[in-house]
């Protein structure tokens, strides 16, 4: 531990004047981050973060540099810092920087564009092609070990993706990996729920291991999606 | 506004209900941390590594308006998030990275420096940003925090390099209109 360097001190009564006068009329949490009004808020950044994405902001994610940006920024700080910020503050110490995540993992943020996905009843049974983005928080993308990645949970993959590595503007930074599961099968109860006729939200697992740490750190990431009878859809 | 943001503001009410409940604060750290680490890590795109000990800073000066009780009218989230940004900015001067921001708070009209000290205007200039359209926001912010080039903005925002300084000076009177009500 060590002591908190020296800040200037504030005047609370003058700032909250100001903060009366000019204070904005959404909640800031839920305003954009990017370049417009279409790009991510810090609500949805969170949650993203917790849950992956789907439909439309996935959609958006995958083709803007700023958000894309944002997300890799925000995977790098430890939301789950075991850092005691409360208790510091209130013994205005600063305790050093901590690992944000257990050493064995890499969480990664799984995107998948569509809002829903529709399965024909033979898709639905049979084999079932599959793409999504992941963006991971090492910028070191050429750690992971891209034949490792598999889909398990909603969407069970067989075989190896195919992968795009996606640089939205030309920087040289790659913003996400595009993967491609030729063939994977739906999981039991999907398949239940399509042969029914029933819409079903389930989750989608995304785990793989990294190529110098083989077996001892993997890469996991989740989103949860709909799937749906595409006859259904077409004839609602 | 989301359920979130809604339980954040519950959050500070209860904050200021009660100051020195730490269970209080701690329920108040827990919403308010991962998003306004969210808007921080967007705020300075180039290392996150001085986010976290923004966010301590800031979280000092929380507690402290806590004490001194709520005030009607005040937008408490949208301030401490101003805070957390100005604490930011600090932490880049105290670690000795350039920050263009400070030719734009230089300006007296920016500043009102005979009113303000730089604490105060730090936050006010934040806020004040904060009630502008987004793009305004971002080439703002991006230009005056992050040092980003005219033509890297003008790839982003997908419009001619020749633009960027009109918008710019657009926002920037827009920032000084705002900041003068």
């Amino acid at each position: 531990m060590m002591k908190a360097a020296a800040s200037p001190g504030i005047d609370v009564g003058r700032i909250v004047e100001i903060a009366k006068a000019i204070a904005p009329e959404v909640s800031v949490f839920d305003a954009s981050l990017g370049i417009d009004d279409k790009c991510l808020s810090a609500e949805k950044l969170v949650q993203l973060l917790h849950q992956g994405v789907h439909g439309e902001d996935a959609a958006h994610l995958m083709g803007c540099s700023t958000c894309a940006e944002n997300v890799r920024n925000l995977q790098n700080v430890s939301l789950k810092s075991n850092r005691d910020f409360v208790g510091n503050a209130l013994r205005r110490t600063v305790s050093q920087r901590e690992a944000p995540f257990k050493d064995e993992f890499l969480p990664v943020i799984l995107a998948i564009p569509e809002e829903m996905i529709g399965v024909s009843t033979e898709e639905g049974t049979g084999s079932f092609a599959f793409t999504c983005g992941l963006f991971p928080v090492s910028s070191n993308l050429d750690e992971i070990d891209v034949s490792s990645i598999q889909a398990t949970g909603a969407i069970v993959s067989q075989g190896m993706p195919t992968v795009e590595r996606v640089d939205l503007n030309e920087d040289g930074i790659v913003d996400f990996i595009k993967l491609t599961f030729a063939k994977g099968h739906l999981a039991a109860r999907v398949q239940e729920a399509i042969r029914s006729h029933q819409n079903v939200v389930d989750t989608v697992r995304i785990d793989g291991s990294m190529l110098r740490e083989k077996g001892k750190k993997r890469l996991v990431g989740q989103a949860r999606i709909e799937f749906a009878n595409r006859a259904d859809l077409l004839h609602p | 506004m989301s359920d979130n943001a809604a339980a954040v503001r519950t959050a500070i009410g209860l904050c200021f209900s009660d100051p020195k409940n730490e269970s209080h604060l701690r329920g108040f750290d827990e919403l308010f941390r991962p998003r306004v680490m969210a808007i921080l890590v967007s705020l300075y795109r180039k290392d996150s590594a001085f986010v976290e000990d923004a966010y301590q800073s800031a979280f000092i000066k929380y507690i402290e308006i806590f004490s001194s009780g709520k005030k009607a009218g005040v937008v408490y989230d949208a301030y401490f998030v101003a805070i957390a940004k100005n604490s930011l900015v600090d932490e880049l001067r105290r670690k000795a990275k350039e920050v263009p921001l400070d030719e734009i708070l230089a300006l007296p009209t920016f500043t009102r420096s005979s009113e303000l000290g730089e604490q105060e205007a730090g936050i006010a200039f934040f806020q004040a940003l904060s009630g502008l359209d987004r793009r305004c926001q971002f080439l703002i912010e991006s230009f005056y925090v992050n040092g980003m080039s005219g033509e890297e903005l003008a790839k982003r925002l997908k419009i001619q390099s020749q633009s960027v300084p009109v918008l710019l000076s657009r926002c920037r009177e827009a920032l000084r209109n705002r900041l003068k009500k």
